[in-house]
């Protein structure tokens, strides 16, 4: 078969990645030829134009067609829809936020990264393949590593991103490791969908059973860092405090997204029909990840520390609707299908988790950059406008109305709520739903330390803005993003239709096929 | 219907007053200043134009039947729709909403005037205009809403608006007091509200009114087939969900009866209207008489098919309806307030409204509701012109004989006077005839305490306008009375015209009789017949006989419209002979019956009952809550607090920085989870 016949399925990573070797090759050239203003912004522009290219192709493309061609090892799916709108549509706003960045030279390297990183997101989501996969993820992590380095000329950031690559290498090591139990598990391929005899077959076995829990459990590893889930969650204060604050949005979004997606494709290999010693394991670790998250945030005097905490305790509430699975019932909107939920509340997070730290990256004090929550004291009498952006995405962490937060957790509760006590799973899956509940409410004391201080308190310290109108625009569009997504119905119903439409299509078929999951495969075009 | 014209008018009707209370509070404080009424007269003034047209439509339909229109779903598909913005276009809305915005549109015209004068030091002038914008949208919401999210939505947002405005001048602690005291007392209604709201979702599952409405007329009727299709449920379901629906309606109009008990100040909950007159008064005219407090009917009403199938229920409403009107009316004989007096016969007026629902005359009641609306809202209206003549006094005691000072101001508040006593051909009269005459129809006491509060109306309207505008002129120390501007005295005159013939929508020309009789029962009863209809049903032979013909054969059937104008006018003149004739009689009264009139003035002591009664226990378990909360809730509190901390500390001291010690952690992490898992497998 032609190569050709491939790129039309997969014209957006193809434009991503042939763009950020383009935006990497502009800083050879540019920094010797074309002095001056230019060649500092030509760079940054240039990914801007790329990520948006692909996300209009995206949407011009539509959900994949089922007889979409696939290369070998890669799958077209409407969770790679989604992923392309979800990630490129935060990764744009992603770009805007970091444009003022770095101050250093290597603006092009700074860029490429990033859209290297947005490509790794896309073929993770695209990934057929366990090796694929593998690729795939780590294409979206080493260019973090280095981002951190990047950001900013400060001897934390060396350190931290120094520590997160090496982390990262052995968590990698673990996953790959994971991988090859998986292979021997499934008796010799790494196809993710459709091997449905031999994965069937070879889950039936009691030897192969161990070897699948083994594979699990390590996979699940890597997956966990990339989560910053307990316990591979320590890396995650220092880097994000030692990374500049909006390359901090950028790690609790893309990592976490592809760790997530990572999960889905690993437990539809198995159409969620895993060994409950894997469940329970992902219950566990779901249960501790939001408890400690939460309450070690709540000794924070950083902001940047906080929202790092707060991170790993959102990845806890996250991993309830990755528990939950996805719903075999036709038209199950994020409130019965747990991934619907989980993918929703991700892209949301990402959002929302950009926003807070991106007003945070807006703020200076006397060229230092503002991290201490006494620096945002008062913040409401100096800058307005940042202050009600800050309270927008904070109260939207918080899962506050009118905020999509709550919307989001509304989704991933509910969907724990409404398993059912026919669930083998159903009991476990509504005390996990309570453990995240009492978790929000005591999240709530420390995110509300952040709106009081912007609030409540005197101004006590002088801040400059910095960062210039795109940054600016970055903080206006995830605050009101908040807002929109509350009351926009046409935002949610097209995360619900997007990722309900089988997320893990072939496999979930095959562990149910409902007459109208049946239906509704076919009609899809 | 035009059903696209008519959404566009309902989104007009939601958002111009919205965007208008938007406008005044967003801009008023800087930049509108004292033009920040503009943007709320042009939009409560735009919505009750589009609530014209609307009713127009409406009325212009030949059959007059219910249009739903959706217009936001915001739980997408397949979440269920349990949370949709949609809209209940039928005769009752079309008759609420102009009531509504028209008087809305007059008072804040009104307001113009007279917040000048009577304003707030703190950014008075822009707050007042917000918040009266933002009663009229919420007011709307509660009206046009067509699910009980939405009416819930509206009566909370009602609520709020009211305490807002009741404290409008807070730093006055009397004004503090009684925002506090209308907001508590609501709550105490409004929880009995909402239990009833969340027992029709237990019920039905589900909350739009169509679906509700439907179902329980189903399954009052057995019809267990089209049950179990409209709720799309199997028939064992739904033979038993009509089982339980009879037996779980009574309660479920019980429980949404607290809530309208609250909203409509009857007993045992009116006691917060007279001390919501703090505020200023146009937002008495417009929230504590003309709109907000008749909610409760409206919702009655709407809510016919629930209300109207327990006779018991009905008749519970009646007799609370019938003691509140002559209870309050008994208390206005004594009041020296204006306000207070206008306050203590709003409660009895919709205690008139309570008895017409309880005796099953919903269309009366509707049409009292809007005829009330006109003189009260004058009425208070008129009180606060004189108050702004007076420099801020309203006790009637204190000045007198303010006739010719305040001429327009007299002469519209006359009218509205004569209308509210059930003066012949007025528009009160007209409307109270008809719900005595359906309490007459269901039980002959309740028929002879509407004639008996109509007599005491007639007494105490008229004893406050004697005292006020008639002998000798009197105004208080270092007072320059003037009468106010047009824009106070134009509302008032536009008012005054509603007073005089808005109760000729509520009757017919009887074509054959003496003079072309004017019988009862007109165009607004008709107009309201599709929603009445759960009422009617039930009504035993109320207004069944034909009008009879012939002069005689008139008079004898219309003896009762014949007494209640004699008792009316009987009212009048005592007042007359009391206040203006024999002003020595009154004192000749009191001291004869002083025991009575302490009790009156006292207004039965409730307030003090409730204090001592529920108010002061309350307080002293409040103190004792707060001592176990200082003493053993915080420490609880405290000792849960320290494990999270020492959690965290523990974590925090493992935090080290040091990139050994975090792979150890996550090599130690996985290794303890596979061990977990190896030892339970």
């Amino acid at each position: 078969m032609d190569l050709s016949a491939y790129f039309p399925g997969f014209l957006p990573e193809l434009v991503m990645v042939v763009g950020a070797c383009a935006v990497l090759l502009l800083g050879a050239p540019a920094r010797a030829a074309v002095p001056g203003d230019m060649s500092k912004q030509a760079p940054g522009i240039v990914a801007i134009i790329v990520t948006f290219t692909a996300l209009i192709i995206s949407l011009w493309l539509g959900h994949p067609a089922s007889e979409t061609a696939c290369p070998p090892g890669l799958m077209a799916s409407d969770l790679l829809y989604y992923v392309r709108i979800g990630g490129l549509g935060i990764g744009v706003i992603l770009l805007f936020a970091n444009l003022h960045l770095p101050v250093a030279n290597e603006r092009a390297e700074f860029f490429s990264m990033i859209l290297f990183s947005l490509t790794g997101l896309l073929i993770t989501a695209a990934a057929n393949d366990l090796l694929v996969l593998f690729f795939a993820i780590e294409l979206v992590s080493v260019p973090t590593y280095i981002l951190v380095a990047l950001t900013r000329e400060d001897k934390r950031a060396s350190e931290a991103s120094v520590k997160y690559f090496f982390l990262g290498a052995m968590a990698a090591a673990i996953m790959v490791y994971g991988f090859s139990f998986l292979y021997g598990a499934l008796g010799g391929t790494t196809t993710i969908a459709g091997a449905d005899s031999m994965t069937s077959a070879a889950a039936s076995t009691n030897t192969n059973t161990a070897l699948i829990v083994a594979g699990l459990l390590l996979s699940f590893a890597g997956v966990f860092f990339k989560l910053a889930a307990v316990p591979f969650h320590s890396y995650v204060a220092d880097v994000y405090e030692g990374a500049s604050s909006t390359i901090s949005g950028l790690l609790g979004f893309l990592p976490k997204f592809a760790g997530l997606v990572a999960a889905v494709k690993l437990l539809s290999i198995f159409a969620w029909d895993v060994p409950p010693q894997v469940l329970w394991v992902l219950w566990i670790v779901a249960a501790v990840t939001m408890t400690v998250g939460n309450t070690i945030a709540l000794l924070q005097r950083n902001v940047k520390r906080i929202l790092a905490y707060s991170s790993v305790a959102h990845s806890g509430y996250m991993m309830i609707g990755l528990i939950v699975g996805p719903s075999l019932l036709a038209g199950a909107g994020p409130m019965r299908d747990g991934v619907s939920a989980m993918l929703f509340y991700m892209v949301l997070y990402g959002a929302m988790n950009l926003g807070a730290f991106a007003v945070l990256g807006t703020l200076a004090k006397s060229g230092e950059s503002v991290e201490d929550i006494a620096d945002i004291e008062g913040l409401n009498q100096r800058h307005p406008g940042l202050a009600l952006a800050m309270a927008l995405c904070v109260f939207s962490l918080m899962g506050f109305p009118p905020t999509a937060g709550l919307l989001g957790k509304v989704y991933i509760f509910s969907s724990a709520f409404s398993v059912g006590a026919d669930h083998p799973f159903g009991g476990p899956l509504v005390v996990l739903a309570v453990i995240g509940v009492i978790n929000s409410a005591i999240g709530a004391a420390y995110y509300l330390r952040i709106v009081a201080a912007c609030y409540n308190r005197e101004s006590r310290t002088e801040t400059q803005v910095v960062g210039g109108p795109a940054l600016r625009l970055a903080v206006v569009v995830c605050s009101g993003l908040m807002l929109l997504l509350f009351i926009s119905r046409d935002a949610k119903s097209a995360a619900a239709t997007v990722v309900t439409k089988q997320v893990v299509t072939k496999n979930l078929a095959r562990a149910s096929v409902t007459p109208q999951v049946a239906e509704r495969d076919s009609a899809t075009p | 219907m035009n059903e696209s014209l008519l959404t566009n008018l309902s989104i007009l009707i939601l958002l111009l007053p919205a965007a208008g209370a938007l406008c005044a509070g967003a801009l008023g404080p800087r930049h509108l200043k004292g033009n920040s009424h503009w943007p709320v007269i042009f939009g409560v003034g735009g919505a009750a134009i589009a609530s014209f047209v609307l009713l127009a439509q409406v009325a212009g339909a030949g059959e007059h039947s219910a249009l739903f229109i959706k217009l936001y779903e915001w739980f997408g598909p397949g979440d269920g729709s349990w949370f949709n913005v949609e809209v209940l276009i039928d005769p009752l809305t079309a008759v609420m909403l102009p009531v509504v915005t028209f008087i809305a549109t007059l008072v804040v015209i009104y307001s113009k005037e007279y917040m000048r004068h009577h304003g707030h030091p703190e950014r008075g002038y822009e707050r007042f205009f917000a918040f009266l914008g933002l009663f009229v949208f919420s007011m709307c919401i509660l009206v046009l809403g067509g699910n009980f999210l939405l009416l819930y939505l509206g009566w909370e947002a009602v609520g709020l608006c009211s305490y807002l405005l009741i404290g409008f001048y807070y730093q006055k602690p009397s004004a503090a007091a009684a925002a506090k005291k209308a907001f508590l007392v609501n709550r105490i209604g409004d929880f009995g509200f909402g239990l009833g709201i969340l027992m029709i979702y237990i019920t039905f599952g589900h909350l739009d009114y169509a679906t509700v409405f439907e179902a329980a007329r189903l399954g009052l009727d057995h019809n267990v087939e089209a049950l179990a299709s409209l709720l799309s449920i199997d028939a064992i379901q739904a033979t038993e969900l009509a089982m339980t629906i009879s037996s779980r309606l009574p309660i479920i109009a019980l429980l949404l009866l607290c809530g309208a008990v609250g909203k409509s100040a009857q007993l045992p909950l009116y006691v917060w209207l007279p001390d919501a007159m703090e505020g200023p008064s146009p937002v008495s005219a417009l929230i504590h008489a003309a709109t907000m407090v008749t909610a409760g009917i409206y919702m009655m009403v709407r809510c016919g098919v629930i209300f109207a199938a327990s006779d018991t229920v009905t008749m519970f409403i009646a007799i609370l309806g019938a003691a509140t009107a002559i209870f309050a009316a008994t208390i206005a004989l004594v009041q020296t307030d204006m306000k207070r007096i206008l306050a203590y016969s709003t409660i009895s007026q919709l205690g008139y409204m309570f008895l017409g629902v309880g005796c099953l005359a919903a269309g009366s009641a509707v049409f009292h509701l809007m005829t009330h609306a006109f003189f009260k809202a004058l009425l208070f209206l008129g009180a606060g012109s004189v108050m702004h003549a007076m420099g801020g006094i309203i006790d009637v005691r204190r000045f007198g004989g303010l006739k010719r000072i305040l001429p327009i101001t007299y002469l519209t508040m006359l009218i509205g006077s004569a209308a509210l006593a059930g003066f012949p051909l007025l528009a009160g009269f007209w409307s109270k005839d008809e719900i005595v005459h359906a309490a007459f129809n269901r039980h002959v006491l309740l028929g002879i305490v509407g004639l008996v509060t109509a007599l005491l109306t007639a007494f105490y309207t008229f004893r406050m306008m004697f005292l006020a505008f008639w002998g000798e002129e009197r105004v208080p120390d270092g007072v320059s009375a003037h009468e106010s501007g047009k824009w106070i005295l134009v509302p008032l005159s536009v008012l005054a015209l509603g007073a005089l013939f808005s109760g000729y929508f509520g009757v017919h020309i009887h074509g054959g009789g003496f003079l072309g009789f004017l019988e009862p029962h007109g165009a607004i009863h008709h107009f309201l017949e599709p929603v009445t209809a759960p009422f009617a049903a039930h009504a035993h032979e109320a207004h069944a006989e034909e009008a009879a013909h012939g002069f005689l054969a008139a008079i004898a059937h219309h003896w009762l419209m014949y007494l209640s104008a004699l008792l009316s006018i009987v009212g009048i003149i005592v007042a007359y002979v009391c206040y203006v004739q024999r002003p020595w009689l009154p004192q000749v009264v009191r001291a004869t019956f002083p025991k009575a009139h302490f009790v009156l003035l006292h207004k039965y002591f409730v307030d003090e009952f409730y204090h001592a009664a529920i108010v002061a226990p309350l307080r002293r378990l409040g103190q004792l809550c707060y001592q176990a909360d200082v003493f053993l809730i915080d420490g609880i509190v405290w000792t849960i607090t320290v494990i999270p901390r020492m959690f965290g500390q523990s974590w925090r001291t493992l935090q080290t920085g040091a990139l050994q010690g975090y792979g150890l952690g996550m090599a130690a992490g996985l290794a303890l989870i596979i061990v977990l898992v190896m030892i339970t497998t």
